[in-house]
């Protein structure tokens, strides 16, 4: 209420952070779509073909298959970790140091660098001297580097080691939300645990998982360091995202053109699924949101008003 | 201050209309249902939301435009807002110290100890909010907000949020707390007890309007609408449709005797008004019209009792009675009112079309 | 329908170190509507939940109908609560959140449609049925969570916990007309948790004034307000409360700095004392005490004098009809059957009677 600056003082504030994105993102942004327009050869060597790029990626084969595979990981990684994240942070004690204990033990794996995940899987899944590659083939046949199967596998459940907390936490944040008052009601009401769960939990959870499912989708239709570090993109492409392939394409085989436009439609994929996603999910949340015209809510404005009046007369009816 | 034609427009729904109003200093008490503005309208007044169309001006200066950072202005809140990490005695002092200009250290604490001695806080003084309780967190409140002597002072329904006995002790704290102050103090509220106990002058906000400004007890006993005879009635007032024609008016299914110099003589329809406390159980005078009805529930408060009954023609009207009365559910009874002690509003736009006629017995 | 007993039910939070609620020991009958009426931080809602049986008493035994409940967990107990915000199940229309109690329980269908429109017939929300509870006004909101507690057969008492807190101001006053009818029509026992007298005393049977963790007294709003056993009774009940004063009793004849007040009709009576009176009851007379008038207000309804004699102030609630000017002399007296005299443990000791000697 008192002693803030005055407004203009503030815009200074917010200049170092105003340069920080305009090299680490815009500028770099714009160099990509520069890119993505010309062919570029040299310095003096440039030949504007439009929308060439962009066409050849669209109907790069090999870049259809990474996206599809891209999207399968994504909704397979969704269909594990959100259930798997609820279930969890509803284990989780709600006080108490046990709480403490509990939250750091979760938080482990999201504090670690992607690269040395990524290291340490690729170790502990190697089939002659991993521990994890050991001990699952005394009962099954498993080889990453040679099966794609075990390769894709193996990516999942490690995604799943590292992102599964986030989830679980920002679940058991939204739990600890729910007042008391919902628990000791649908306990009067008899109600079983998988009642409560469907009926007071999920409903309430419902802003929480969407920024999960959104954070978890857009992540994992990026990923890039721990599936490069432990397959490679291997056996073949078979672990191969779009986001290996494109650094394949720009820096392994400097197509700087296509890589551009690649870029850009990879950029804009994501926004816009994110976007639609989030819009459609929050629509009934919206204030007006219902599809009423303005017409519409005049009339029943008027309306609210009539009744109003008539319900002071009848107010000693009730 | 005066306010003239304010109104706020967001998202193409109007929130407050064409407000125009002066407040004097002292306390002003800012009265109406819930969703009436008042709230908005202090914001308003506090500058932290600009209105549509419209000034504010302080002692002639026009203060519109002017960020809240910049206006003297104190807030009060329903929910007792302190900083957490901050002592009691930081708490108060915080504004003092947040000025441009830092008063000496001894000066704070001079100020501080005076605003707790006020509030009745001294013993307080090194505690964290969190471990007082309620009442006594909105009183480090209103300390903080008394602390730096300004031109405006907002306390929006400041005591909703406390037991009743709380409230009527603070209220009075309040108001001799605010009886030297010079500076303008808006008290809004949702409870005419309350307006009538600070007996001063009240403007009655009603669905984002005033409708209605003047002292407490005279917009009690003469309000113009509808709208601001149920704002300022607690119990609430008894309304009924009636018929009148200049001569008689029928209260449910009793005509009787009734004129008024602002009725015509063609029939029409009107709504009556009256407060639980003027209808009787004995006829008090000849002028009293006797009323058949069935008791329907009785609430005994101790000091009286509110027994709800219903007209044969159906419409139900709550007479309050003094003291502890037994009414046997079903029983049936006659009540009784003085005409002179009727409210009339016309039906559709709740205009007062006459009020009750003061020591008329 | 149940009769509700406790036995030395006692809790402390911390051990043992201090108690929220101190020993009690009581019954409700079947079928009446109490109150637990006090301050924040009485003990009235650790009471409350102790008998629902979200909490277990560190002390004692709560039986419901004869049966030792301290145990027993709450869907067991046949008990429903009504909190201080609406709960409900937001997924689902009005009609479900009502059949949800009774499928829980699996009730024939055919029962459950049969008892919510019952429930909804009785509540008059047989409209909104089918429609979103979050749509609903917040004091249909807790209509409907009553009704979930009602539409249960087998429920033996309601309990509310501040049910009105959250309800607008023009619709409190309906919502517990609503409420009391609601219990006279069910029958079923209530307990009702609030810290406004009038929610109270207009809806109980019984109040229960509590302070402190301690019952100060249970009574009829009646008994409450004319004879208040309890210096915080007469305190608490009234508004405004009741007008105290130190005085000094000498065989039972109260004085205030040596000028007579009364004389308590219990005999010899001694030692320092309060005298009290309510507003009510200090009514103007030709007799009585003489105080100059500091201020008069008016509420429309009734006034409020404010008086003072030598040191003291006293008020007094007078007919809207009080005629007197600011600043001059009134003398008013009192009942003798409604003034009283406490000891120094703030209980009531004897009634008193106004001076013979219309003192001054």
């Amino acid at each position: 209420m008192d002693g803030k600056k005055k407004n203009n003082r503030a815009w200074f504030l917010v200049l170092p952070v105003v340069f920080v994105v305009a090299f680490t993102a815009i500028i770099p942004l714009m160099a990509v779509a520069n890119y993505s327009l010309q062919d570029i050869q040299g310095a003096s060597n440039r030949l504007f073909v439009g929308l060439d790029f962009f066409k050849r990626v669209a109907t790069d084969p090999n870049i259809q298959d990474a996206f599809t595979r891209n999207l399968t990981l994504s909704a397979q990684i969704l269909l594990i970790q959100i259930p798997l994240g609820i279930f969890l942070a509803r284990l989780m004690p709600r006080s108490g140091w046990k709480a403490s204990a509990a939250l750091v033990v979760v938080a482990i794996p999201l504090i670690i660098p992607w690269n040395v995940v990524g290291t340490t899987w690729r170790i502990f899944t190697r089939s002659d001297i991993g521990l994890g590659g050991v001990l699952v083939n005394q009962f099954f046949d498993y080889n990453l580097s040679e099966d794609t199967t075990d390769a894709w596998g193996t990516i999942l459940v490690m995604d799943t080691w590292h992102w599964t907390p986030l989830v679980t936490l920002l679940v058991y944040a939204g739990l600890r939300s729910i007042p008391q008052a919902y628990y000791q009601a649908a306990a009067i009401d008899g109600a079983s645990r998988m009642a409560v769960f469907r009926f007071v939990e999920l409903p309430k959870l419902r802003r929480v998982l969407m920024i999960a499912i959104l954070l978890r989708f857009m992540d994992s239709f990026m990923m890039y360091t721990e599936p490069f570090v432990v397959t490679g993109g291997g056996p073949g492409s078979s672990t191969q995202t779009l986001s290996i392939l494109l650094t394949t394409i720009a820096i392994g085989q400097f197509d700087l053109g296509v890589a551009g436009a690649f870029s850009l439609m990879y950029f804009l994929f994501i926004q816009i699924f994110s976007f639609i996603f989030f819009t459609v999910l929050t629509l009934d949340e919206r204030p007006g949101a219902t599809k009423v015209t303005p017409k519409e809510k005049k009339a029943a404005k008027l309306e609210q008003q009539a009744e109003k009046a008539s319900s002071k007369l009848k107010k000693v009816q009730k | 201050m005066v306010l003239k034609d304010i109104s706020l427009s967001q998202d193409s729904e109007e929130i407050i209309y064409d407000l125009s109003a002066t407040f004097k200093s002292g306390i002003n008490l800012l009265i109406g249902p819930t969703t009436a503005g008042k709230t908005t309208l202090m914001r308003i007044i506090a500058g932290l939301v600009k209105p549509t169309t419209g000034t504010v001006t302080l002692d002639g200066v026009d203060i519109t435009k002017i960020p809240v950072q910049q206006r003297s202005v104190s807030f009060v809140y329903q929910q007792f807002i302190n900083y957490p990490s901050l002592s009691v005695f930081d708490n108060i002092a915080s504004p003092l110290l947040a000025a441009k200009k830092k008063p000496a250290k001894e000066v704070v604490a001079a100020r501080v100890e005076e605003m707790a001695k006020l509030l009745g806080l001294s013993p307080f003084l090194k505690r964290k909010p969190s471990e007082l309780s309620g009442g006594q967190q909105q009183r480090v409140a209103i300390a903080r907000a008394l602390a730096r002597p300004a031109d405006i002072v907002l306390l929006d329904e400041p005591l909703a949020n406390l037991d009743y006995k709380l409230r009527e002790q603070l209220r009075a704290e309040l108001q001799s707390i605010f009886s030297d102050e010079k500076s303008i103090v808006i008290y809004s509220t949702a409870e005419p007890s309350e307006a009538l106990e600070f007996a001063t002058d009240t403007f009655v906000m009603d669905q984002g309007r005033l409708i209605q400004t003047g002292k407490a007890l005279d917009i009690y006993q003469a309000p113009k609408t509808v709208a601001a005879a149920v704002a300022m009635a607690d119990p609430p007032i008894n309304l009924l449709a009636s018929t009148v024609d200049g001569k008689t008016a029928n209260f449910g299914p009793e005509s009787f005797k009734f004129s008024r110099p602002e009725l015509s003589d063609s029939a029409k329809a009107i709504t009556l008004g009256i407060q639980p406390g003027k209808i009787t159980l004995e006829a008090a005078s000849s002028k009293s019209v006797a009323i058949k009805c069935q008791v329907q529930l009785a609430e005994v408060t101790g000091s009286s009792t509110f027994v709800h009954v219903k007209l044969e023609s159906g419409e139900q009207v709550v007479i309050e009675v003094e003291g502890t009365q037994n009414f046997a559910l079903d029983k049936k009874l006659t009540a009784y009112f003085n005409p002179a002690d009727l409210y009339g509003f016309e039906p559709t736009s709740g205009k007062a079309i006459f009020a009750p006629i003061s020591g008329g017995k | 329908m149940a009769e509700i007993r406790l036995e030395g039910v006692a809790h402390s939070y911390d051990g043992g170190k201090t108690y929220a609620l101190n020993p009690i020991t009581m019954t409700w009958k079947d079928g009446k509507a109490y109150a637990l009426l006090g301050p924040s931080g009485c003990g009235k809602t650790t009471l409350l939940n102790i008998i629902s049986g979200l909490l277990k008493p560190s002390e004692g035994k709560v039986f419901i109908d004869g049966k030792d409940v301290t145990d027993v967990v709450t869907d067991d107990r046949n008990i429903a609560q009504v909190f201080q915000f609406p709960v409900l199940y937001d997924t689902m229309t009005v009609r479900k959140n009502l059949e949800f109690p009774l499928k829980n329980r699996k009730v024939p269908r055919a029962k459950v449609a049969e008892r919510v429109n019952e429930i909804a017939a009785l509540l008059g929300i047989e409209k909104d049925l089918d429609r979103k509870p979050s749509k609903l006004r917040s004091d249909l909101q807790q209509i409907v969570s009553l009704g979930r507690g009602l539409v249960r057969e087998d429920v033996s008492a309601i309990l509310f916990d501040e049910p009105l807190t959250v309800i607008d101001q023009n619709f409190k006053w309906t919502l517990r007309n609503r409420l009391k009818r609601l219990h006279l029509a069910t029958g079923v026992t209530v307990v009702y948790v609030t810290h406004d007298q009038t929610e109270a005393l207009t809806f109980a049977d019984e109040v229960l004034v509590m302070d402190q963790g301690s019952l100060v007294q249970a009574g009829t709003s009646e008994s409450l307000f004319l004879e208040p056993q309890h210096e915080f009774v007469g305190y608490f009940i009234g508004s405004p409360g009741m007008n105290f004063l130190d005085v000094e009793a000498s065989s039972s004849v109260l004085t205030h700095n040596g000028k007579p007040i009364g004389k308590a009709a219990k005999a010899g009576l001694n030692g320092s004392h309060r005298f009290g009176v309510r507003p009510e009851f200090l009514v103007p007379s030709k007799s009585g005490l003489e105080f100059k008038i500091d201020r008069i207000e008016d509420r429309g309804v009734f006034k409020l004098v404010h008086l003072s004699k030598d040191d003291f102030k006293f008020i007094a609630k007078t007919e809207e009809s009080y005629d007197a000017k600011v600043g001059a002399k009134a003398n008013f007296s009192f009942d003798a059957k409604r003034a009283f005299v406490y000891d120094m443990n703030k209980k009531a000791v004897s009634t008193v009677s106004p001076s013979s000697a219309g003192g001054n």
